[in-house]
């Protein structure tokens, strides 16, 4: 949503949805250091809308779901090549104990 | 895209049913972790459940390490030891509890319902507990090392 005249803030009008639950579940399950990020960008939502920012305070919302996406896309990536490395280990065991039972 | 939050509350078994649709996969998603866990017993050294990454490759405890030993106690009844393993994460298991059925019945209402997530200082107070917890669980002496998992 875009206000027509940013410099003239309007006294009422619920702030756009920060996105903070997001922000706090990547934080708690998948990356530290981007969930921070999402949470700190959540943060300035509230803070920007009643300064009468309403572009900023909409772009810092979308900025912290873009963190905290990333953040989850990251944990996905380790989780995968945790499993990865779980299932080689498996195989290399496997063979090596198949060969030295033949 | 259309909103379940009309500004009506949801009239009808379709509109209910379709309030109803997100919490509801976030509570069967939820079921099935808990299933996993409840199986897994990660109390017990040695099941599938995987050890924190956190806690594997550095040994240190992260604010979530304990988080699922935490789950399986409450499951079974025993909050002392829920409290042992990550006494942080209980109360965010109690507040994400909160907001899940504040968001249920804004979406059944058609109009928001606020809920801790949108307190002003809620990112801030949330963040400072984050590292604070962080930091006291892992300092290396008396009465902090208590609280080691």
């Amino acid at each position: 949503m875009t206000w027509p005249y940013p410099q003239y803030p309007p006294p009422s009008g619920p702030p756009p949805e920060t996105n903070l639950v997001w922000a706090i579940l990547a934080t708690i399950m998948c990356c530290v250091p981007l969930g921070i990020v999402a949470i700190v960008k959540a943060n300035q939502v509230n803070t920007l809308w009643y300064q009468g920012y309403h572009a900023e305070a909409q772009r810092s919302a979308d900025d912290a779901r873009k963190w905290a996406m990333w953040a989850a896309i990251s944990a996905a990536a380790v989780v995968a090549l945790y499993l990865l490395a779980a299932f080689l280990v498996f195989v290399l065991l496997g063979v090596s104990l198949w060969g030295a039972a033949r | 895209m259309t909103t379940v939050y009309t500004g009506y509350p949801a009239r009808g078994a379709r509109a209910k049913l379709r309030a109803l649709g997100a919490p509801m996969a976030v509570v069967g998603g939820l079921g099935v972790c808990c299933a996993v866990v409840w199986i897994g017993d990660p109390t017990t050294p040695g099941g599938f459940l995987p050890v924190c990454p956190t806690k594997a490759l550095l040994g240190i405890d992260c604010p979530g390490c304990g988080g699922m030993r935490m789950a399986y106690s409450v499951m079974h009844g025993d909050i002392p030891a829920a409290l042992h393993y990550n006494a942080v994460s209980f109360v965010i298991v109690l507040l994400f509890v909160w907001s899940i059925i504040a968001w249920t019945v804004g979406r059944l209402r058609g109009r928001p319902v606020n809920s801790w997530l949108h307190w002003r200082w809620t990112p801030l107070a949330f963040s400072v507990v984050f590292v604070v917890w962080f930091i006291v669980r892992n300092l290396p002496f008396a009465p902090f090392t208590a609280l080691r998992v």
